[in-house]
């Protein structure tokens, strides 16, 4: 079966791969840190010595935060950073991905880490196209699968809230295994990319259309099934570090180790989907 | 008018239709009374019919006029007063506008009194307004007379709900009919002349009304189901696709109806009531819920405040297409505000049920004039929803009780407070309309919630619920004002406190009912200073010696405590101090300096101070400053912060592709 073929060769381009990984990690945290640290720093400046921290002692508490948003004057501007460091990062991976991409068709456990930005920068402007190309067509898909049939109910003369939330509840299941397509369809695009000309983008996302229906079930099954392991994982993660509300400095230090342990394995879960797509791609 | 025709009208009070009466004394005065046979027209949209009414004048006055209040008229266009104030229109097309005809009035006698009618304008002048009627009687009202309307009407119901109206087959039928006007004796709400208080109806406003005996019949397709605040005496087929419902209703204010072919019915008890819940397919989920919430504010404010007296009450969770009539009162008939699949943990629609519940007793039963002091039903009724959402769903969970994180009911109530921009900008005393840049929501219903809730933590639980069974008992089926209440809970107070707050509670609501002021104390800083014994020169038979400290005995320190009151408001605060040790002494300060300073000397150093340890002075604009400690905990701050980090993380990896 060719889509088993995809995850056990995937899982060991992973592991060959998990130097590209690391730095991927390392990159993130650093990157995170540089908001983490400051926005610590200026919540701590503005408590000053209250013991109002007791609040948030066991959990979240409105009346904290609230006061500390009106005498923190700096905090609506950190959080228009953190949406800059998101939107500054969805780029970055962009760049990180020709990377990751280039590993993960390497042989060898010993590959270098200049090779890793070479790619990388060799990579970074057909992916970024790409990339936002397969976004935009996300978006429009899922106008046309969840927008479209509300609209049409709606003007058809069902104003009823509730008969819209189950058009939306189905029509998002159904807009959610679509998407999957488009996954398939990046996914072969940047294999592509990495293994032919880098600069071809439109050709590459013809081939990343065309690989995708071509091998539709194998593909389709893969990519059903690695997403299922991620959501999975990502609900097992969000469960595990709600739950936890450690008190004392070693608890919250475990906690800090627990959350990127918990992230790098997200890594891994990603570039196993990388690696399990570009084994299908060179089948 | 004849002694003889009270005598009637008080075999109509009585003697109710088929007998059936729903208290053996009446709880209120009956001052009007309303006789109707109306039938709803699903095609035009209207409720047209008959109405017998009558007003008893209770003061020493002559009155030479009866004013009506004629709600729906404000719907009719849009230089009406709601619509000039919300800058709005009723809509573009006819079926849009509302309004409400007199198509023939008749006194007792037979007069006609069509041509004694007038539209007035009494707030602003605004002759496009006709939301006030005003009928001069063919023989003036002496003081014990009653006056009787027979009048014919017809109400177009508007299209887009604002509480009342259409929605194609949907019917949310309130402020529906020509309704007489309070009265108020001289006396009454602090008045020093007698006279009809009467207003326009306003965007930010509600309404004001005698408790009343209502029969109501009314005729509609069978295919409706029809819900209201009567108790049903009668539902009868007439055979050519209609039915006639009968209702008969004792001392309510308002009398509302609605009617849906598609409402499903849930219904229950709780001791003496009969709940009917009204409610649309697809929503079973909020059955139980919902029924669950009125039956814990029955409970709580049965236990608190007084018993509920009707035994009957209907609510509405409207669907989405009648939404607009959603979290509205009418005391025996009430609307909820639900959709379908919110998640347990969420508790907006209990939160509403509670709140619109609650106004059974706030303006119900003591029926204040909404239009001049929101702040007596909205914000007392807000202050006992928090209680109450606080109570049953958790403390600190009366908004949202999930597992892992929760809101409460009077935290939502505080912040919306403390942090508006515009908490400064008036206080409680202004009529609903004119609360300056739009805080009539935030003043009358979240700062009157706050005060009072700061006023618990000050008098305590217990003397405010006493003060509450007491306004209740002395002012319920009346007409309260703030007066009333100030009053009511000076005596209280002073019953069970004797002198602790000082003569009356009068400086506590003259900065918080009828002030402008914030409160905010803070504990500035805490100082440890070790004694030290002499260390000097001195003279000596050797001559002149250095005599250095003597560290032989006990270690003493002088701790200074140092605080702050930031905000105008001056209220009596505890002082929770902590030492080293782990020893506590908890001061009472009286709040009203600028500055005070507690001092110790004690072998152990000051570790933490804490103002008002407890929480209670709830309208404190920054808890975060209300407290002082050498060992700040970060430990929160860095477990959210890291927390925050981590989903930032995964979302970007999620996001990129």
């Amino acid at each position: 079966m060719k889509f088993t073929k995809a995850i056990s060769l995937g899982l060991t381009r992973t592991i060959r791969s998990a130097k590209s990984i690391l730095i991927i990690w390392l990159i993130t945290f650093l990157g995170f840190a540089l908001f983490a640290i400051p926005l610590k720093g200026s919540i701590f400046q503005a408590l000053g010595n209250s013991y109002g921290t007791e609040l948030i002692r066991d959990g979240f508490n409105i009346d904290f935060w609230a006061d500390l948003a009106s005498v923190a004057s700096f905090l609506p501007m950190i959080s228009r950073g953190g949406l800059f460091l998101l939107f500054l990062f969805f780029i970055i991976y962009i760049f990180l991905n020709g990377g990751l991409f280039d590993s993960l068709r390497s042989n060898s456990c010993s590959y270098r880490i200049s090779s890793f930005f070479g790619s990388s920068a060799k990579l970074f402007g057909s992916y970024l196209v790409a990339t936002l190309l397969v976004v935009l067509m996300i978006i429009f898909a899922a106008g046309l699968i969840i927008g479209v049939p509300v609209l049409i109910s709606r003007v058809g003369g069902s104003s009823d809230i509730d008969t819209m939330q189950a058009i939306y509840k189905i029509t998002r299941i159904i807009f959610l295994f679509a998407s999957l397509i488009f996954l398939l369809v990046i996914d072969y695009t940047r294999a592509w990319l990495a293994a032919n000309d880098h600069k071809r983008v439109f050709k590459a996302l013809g081939y990343g259309f065309k690989a995708t229906f071509t091998s539709f079930f194998g593909s389709y099954i893969f990519m059903l099934l690695i997403t299922a392991i991620q959501i999975l994982y990502v609900w097992i993660v969000t469960r595990l570090l709600s739950g936890m509300q450690p008190s004392a400095p070693g608890g919250l230090f475990l906690l800090f180790i627990l959350a990127q342990v918990l992230f790098f394995l997200k890594l891994v879960l990603r570039a196993w989907r990388y690696g399990g797509v570009t084994t299908l791609y060179e089948t | 008018m004849t002694r003889l025709f009270n005598f009637i009208i008080l075999i109509f009070i009585v003697t109710a239709s088929h007998g059936q009466v729903i208290f053996e004394t009446p709880m209120s005065d009956r001052i009007t009374g309303y006789k109707m046979d109306v039938e709803l027209d699903p095609t035009k949209k209207t409720v047209s019919g008959t109405m017998e009414a009558f007003w008893v004048n209770c003061s020493d006055d002559i009155v030479e006029d009866i004013r009506m209040h004629m709600y729906l008229n404000a719907f009719r266009s849009n230089k009406s007063t709601f619509f000039t104030e919300e800058g709005g229109s009723p809509g573009s097309g006819e079926s849009d506008f509302g309004w409400v005809e007199i198509i023939s009035a008749y006194d007792r006698k037979g007069y006609d009194l069509t041509n004694s009618m007038k539209y007035i304008q009494p707030d602003d002048n605004n002759s496009d307004d006709l939301t006030v009627l005003k009928i001069d009687l063919t023989e003036p009202a002496l003081p014990g007379d009653t006056v009787y309307l027979n009048i014919e009407f017809v109400s177009k119901l508007p299209s887009r709900l604002r509480r009342t109206g259409f929605n194609d087959d949907y019917f949310f039928v309130a402020q529906w009919f020509p309704k007489i006007a309070v009265y108020e004796p001289a006396g009454l709400r602090h008045r020093e002349k007698g006279g009809w208080n009467c207003h326009q109806f306003h965007n930010h406003s509600e309404f004001y009304a005698n408790h009343s005996v209502y029969e109501v019949n009314i005729t509609l397709p069978e295919e409706y189901v029809i819900g209201s605040g009567g108790l049903l005496i009668r539902e009868e087929l007439l055979g050519d696709g209609r039915k006639l419902v009968e209702y008969r209703a004792e001392d309510i204010v308002d009398f509302a109806w609605t009617a849906w072919p598609d409402y499903k019915v849930a219904t229950d008890e709780w001791n003496h009531v009969k709940i009917r819940f009204l409610y649309p397919p697809g929503r079973e989920d909020q059955v139980d819920r919902q029924l669950g919430a009125v039956k814990n504010a029955l409970e709580y404010l049965g236990q608190h405040v007084g018993p509920f007296p009707w035994p009957h009450v209907t609510f509405v969770d409207p669907p989405t297409k009648g939404a607009g009539a959603g979290g509205m009162e009418y005391t025996t008939i009430f609307t909820s505000a639900s959709s379908a699949g919110i998640p347990e943990f969420l508790l907006l629609p209990e939160m509403v049920t509670v709140h619109e519940f609650g106004h059974a007793y706030f303006m119900g039963i003591l029926a204040n004039n909404e239009f001049e002091e929101p702040w007596i039903d909205e914000g007392i009724n807000s202050y006992w929803e928090q209680r109450i959402m606080d109570h049953y769903w958790g403390p600190g969970k009366g908004i949202i009780n999930h597992k892992k994180f929760g809101v409460s009911d009077r935290s939502t109530g505080r912040i919306q407070y403390v942090h508006s921009g515009d908490r400064q900008v008036t206080d409680n005393r202004p009529f609903s309309w004119d609360y300056a840049h739009g805080t009539y929501g935030m003043m009358s219903y979240m700062k009157a919630a706050n005060w009072l809730s700061t006023l618990e933590g000050i008098i305590g639980e217990n003397t405010i619920n006493e003060v509450f069974r007491v306004f209740y008992n002395e002012w319920g089926f009346n007409h309260p004002d703030a007066q009333n209440f100030v009053d009511i809970t000076n005596r209280v107070v002073s019953e069970m406190h004797g002198n602790k707050f000082g003569p009356d509670m009068n400086w506590f609501f003259e900065q918080t009912l009828y002030g402008t002021g914030i409160c905010d104390y803070k504990v500035d800083g805490i100082l440890n200073n070790k004694e030290r014994s002499f260390k000097g020169i001195v003279k000596s038979d050797t001559g002149m010696v250095l005599r250095k400290d003597d560290t032989s005995g006990d270690t003493i320190y002088t701790s200074v405590v140092k605080l702050q009151r930031l905000g105008e408001v001056r209220l009596p605060v505890e002082l929770l101090i902590h030492f080293e040790n782990g020893d506590e002494i908890t001061e009472h300060w009286d709040g009203k300096a600028r500055y005070k300073s507690y001092s110790y000397e004690r072998p152990e150093r000051i570790t933490w101070a804490r103002i008002d340890p407890e929480y209670k002075i709830v309208m404190d604009v920054n808890y975060l400053n209300n407290s002082y400690t050498l060992e700040p905990d970060r430990t929160g701050v860095r477990k959210a912060v890291r927390k925050l980090v981590t989903m930032m993380q995964f979302m970007i990896q999620i996001l990129s592709l």
